[in-house]
């Protein structure tokens, strides 16, 4: 039992590495090609409208110009400045995380619920110690993936490149490790007979626990696009590290939820 | 122009964010063992309020709601009071049904 277990965790672990590696890779290949493509359409752009303005097709009513249009015609692009004196993306991503509360809050609260009303039986095979210390030491990892995201952002802002690329890595390391965790944790379950279709209490935790663990797949996804554009263009410097700081949003969103699920799942 | 209002032209000073894991893991291992070894009260508060305590500071130290503008803040706390309103009704539903 502990050979397989042991089989199973590498398994998942390693297979998550290589999956998410790829795609991330992928995802970063494909966002230099678009970059690409949008940087040659604004050259072309600014050429023609530094050639005489970009030819329109006059409206079918005699309208006063805009301001907007103006400035898209003479300089191929217009900023508006935001009225919170928000950064807009990060803004954008705040918005994405408080729906995300609130998709993860019905999850959480559902189980509650089942739980104070009795219903979920099997529950307790989540109190006994071999699994308890399971989770105990995948809530350490996820914690400590937590750490390792801050550091490599503070790394970044500090112009200590080598340093970011390495917590990075770290960091993918550990959500790969906590997923093939989770994966041991949830064949012990299938083992024992739990299972998302027979009880409620399989299906509220699997469900649960199972778009949490999708979370962090995307967020390994994510982080490895983001080493591949860094190593491959040269992106997320000291000046401009936006996006980096986004990812590290979604991470820590992602182990609050953890934080609650450990105590709400495992302890109470 | 979005990313370049994120520029610093000097070193970032940040909190120490080693110490604020160690707060964590110190918070995590307290609350194991309170599951573990407190059995004469009701636990419940003192998780609740421990898991409360990781969470802020997650959300204040790591995710910079302390140091960014309040606005993030608020977006962050707005979906609470629709949580509050899920729990309520659901504990309304549950209530009731509870063994006495």
């Amino acid at each position: 039992m502990e050979v397989q277990s042991g089989l199973i965790f590498v398994g998942i672990a390693a297979g998550v590495l290589v999956a998410t590696g790829g795609l991330g890779l992928v995802l970063a290949l494909l966002f230099y090609q678009a970059d690409r493509q949008v940087r040659v359409s604004h050259v072309q752009s600014a050429e023609l409208a530094a050639q005489g303005g970009l030819a329109v097709r006059p409206p079918l009513v005699a309208l006063p110009p805009e301001p907007t249009t103006e400035l898209l015609l003479s300089h191929g692009q217009v900023e508006v400045p935001p009225t919170l004196g928000l950064n807009n993306t990060k803004f954008g991503m705040w918005i994405f995380l408080s729906s995300e509360i609130m998709f993860f809050t019905a999850l959480i609260v559902t189980f509650t619920t089942l739980k104070i009303r009795g219903l979920l039986v099997g529950v307790d095979a989540l109190h006994n110690s071999g699994s308890l210390a399971l989770v105990i030491l995948n809530t350490s990892i996820l914690l400590a993936s937590s750490v390792t995201v801050v550091l490599a952002l503070d790394s970044v802002q500090n112009g200590k490149r080598p340093q970011f690329f390495r917590w990075m890595i770290v960091t993918a390391v550990l959500g790969a490790v906590f997923i093939g965790l989770q994966g041991v944790e949830w064949t012990t379950l299938f083992n024992e007979g739990i299972l998302p279709t027979k009880s409620l209490f399989g299906t509220s935790f699997f469900v649960t626990t199972g778009f949490h663990g999708m979370h962090v797949i995307i967020g390994v996804i994510w982080l490895f696009s983001i080493i591949g554009r860094a190593r491959l263009r040269g992106e997320f410097t000291q000046q401009n590290n936006l996006g980096y700081e986004l990812f590290g949003l979604y991470w820590h969103f992602v182990d609050i939820v953890w934080i609650i699920l450990f105590t709400v799942i495992y302890l109470l | 122009m979005e990313q370049a209002q994120n520029a610093s032209a000097h070193p970032h000073k940040g909190p120490n964010y080693l110490a604020v894991g160690g707060v964590l893991l110190a918070l995590t291992a307290i609350e194991i063992l309170i599951t573990l070894f407190v059995h004469d009260f009701d636990i419940r508060i003192p998780l609740f309020i421990l898991m409360l305590a990781k969470v802020t500071l997650v959300a204040m130290f790591y995710m910079h709601l302390r140091s960014d503008s309040k606005w993030y803040t608020a977006f962050f706390l707005a979906p609470i009071p629709f949580i509050l309103l899920l729990i309520g009704a659901m504990m309304l539903r549950t209530i009731p049904q509870l063994p006495k």
